[in-house]
């Protein structure tokens, strides 16, 4: 019991340091690290604004080993080009993907939104990836993750 | 007179009925529904056209090609007589309110679409009994291809639910049992679209090489369908076995495999012990461990970052019983 306060000073350390490997995109990173007894979760949430932009980019959450849950959530907002979003394991496979495209919608003045929501308990351990794949988009990208060890 | 008084009375329901029917063959077929909603939605359901089924989750204006208000009480109605004679994929979704027609959302209690095979001939009628996701319980009256489309989609959705809520090593086994189940669907199926959506969510792109002789058969099956779904699943998956070049192949081995072991005494000639124990993943890592890939090529390779390369290469390591990539080179 005496050693609970070194425990969780140690827990909070380590997870902030899995936090603060996230890859840094051109963009705002938020960190928020909360234990509640034997619980830690860790949320990191990431925004990213495109202007005009073709680059192919990719964030990378790194979920530790032994994470009892996960969500990773992707909301891209664009309102112009074409915006592709694939999401994948630490294995490579896909798990999730959406593309949005402002094709057609000449003379309104909408948005096209894509959301991707992907919960798992138990989740692999490793780099989840989040590929970006835009063309000529003007938009915005939030990634938020949240995991409970 | 009581012939004469029946004769009349036919002629008469016949006067009547006749324009009734004739109206009613010719009335715009229609998909109406009825569903469930809470007030952080439009009260609008919009239709798009689904293409192929690489596009299940595109989402653009120039996809939607028709609306319908949805009343207090939930049900909606929309012409689709202009749309194609022949059945194809559509895409039935909803929006928040405030939110613009073209918002997908995916996975979680907001999902808003729902995916369905509908024709210009016949009338739909759907009823969702879910209330988060909106599209959800869904059954349809008197349309068999409809539900037995569903009826995939339902399988899908239990069975990933169920995986997501299961421990890493189950989900793995879950979805493999998906995966098998999906694919006796797709084989089974009469209806073309059906069976193919079985195959996309039956993740073939990644188990298609496993599977190859399943794959063999279903594009033979299939061989006759023209649509643009199947002639972007051909597209996808590789290309027709060359059984020409194969055997070639095959006997040019055979003689190397006869000289290595004529110059190479008698050594069993094989994979090195272990090998099989690999992950289709590690083995691919290993191959690239072969070549004298570094972590960080491993990484842009696979798609996966250091740390995880990191991972699997300690784990090929110890199932090969090696201690370096020198080694590794060298089996």
């Amino acid at each position: 019991m005496r050693n609970a306060p070194v425990l969780l000073l140690c827990s909070f350390l380590l997870l902030s340091a899995t936090a603060f490997g996230q890859q840094n995109q051109n963009s705002n990173t938020n960190r928020n690290s909360n234990s509640n007894g034997d619980d830690t979760r860790v949320e990191v949430e990431q925004t990213l604004e495109l202007e005009d932009d073709s680059r192919k980019d990719e964030v990378i959450l790194n979920i530790p080993e032994n994470t009892r849950e996960m969500q990773i959530k992707v909301y891209g907002r664009i309102s112009n080009g074409r915006l592709v979003i694939e999401l994948y394991d630490p294995h490579g496979k896909k798990e999730g993907t959406f593309s949005l495209s402002t094709k057609g919608n000449a003379g309104k003045t909408s948005q096209a939104i894509g959301n991707l929501t992907k919960s798992l308990r138990d989740p692999e351990g490793g780099d989840w990836v989040i590929m970006i794949l835009p063309g000529n988009v003007t938009g915005h990208i939030a990634i938020s993750s949240a995991y409970i060890q | 007179m009581t012939c004469k008084g029946l004769l009349l009375g036919c002629l008469g329901w016949l006067f009547l009925c006749l324009p009734l029917a004739a109206k009613s063959s010719s009335s715009v077929p229609q998909l109406t529904g009825h569903i469930q909603l809470d007030s952080s939605w439009e009260r609008t359901v919009y239709l798009s056209y689904i293409p192929t089924f690489e596009d299940l989750y595109a989402m653009s204006y120039d996809m939607i090609i028709a609306e319908a208000a949805i009343d207090s009480l939930g049900h909606f109605s929309m012409d689709i007589g202009f749309l194609p004679r022949e059945d194809m994929v559509y895409r039935l979704h909803l929006i928040k309110r405030g939110d613009a027609p073209t918002s997908l959302n995916i996975g979680g209690l907001d999902e808003n679409h729902l995916f369905l095979i509908a024709n210009g001939r016949d009338s739909i009628r759907l009823e969702a009994n879910g209330l988060r996701p909106p599209f959800s319980d869904i059954t349809y009256r008197n349309a068999p291809v409809q539900s037995a489309f569903q009826a995939v989609t339902d399988f899908e959705n239990r069975t990933t639910d169920l995986a997501a809520e299961s421990s890493a090593a189950k989900r793995q086994f879950i979805e493999a049992q998906m995966c098998g189940q999906l694919r006796i669907i797709a084989d089974t199926s009469s209806h073309p679209l059906v069976s193919l959506y079985a195959i996309y969510l039956s993740q073939f792109e990644t188990n298609h090489r496993e599977h190859a002789d399943f794959y063999r058969g279903y594009r033979k099956k299939w061989k006759g369908e023209r649509s643009a779904y199947f002639t972007a699943f051909r597209r996808q998956l590789p290309g027709r076995v060359n059984y020409l070049r194969t055997g070639a192949f095959a006997v040019a081995a055979l003689c190397l495999l006869g000289l290595g072991y004529y110059f190479g005494g008698r050594r069993t000639p094989g994979e090195p012990t272990g090998l099989k124990e690999l992950t289709v993943q590690e083995r691919k890592i290993y191959e690239l461990l072969r070549k004298g890939s570094t972590n960080q090529e491993i990484s842009d390779a696979c798609h996966i970052g250091v740390s995880t390369v990191k991972s699997h290469v300690s784990s090929i390591y110890r199932k090969l019983n090696v201690k370096s990539r020198k080694e590794v080179i060298n089996m």
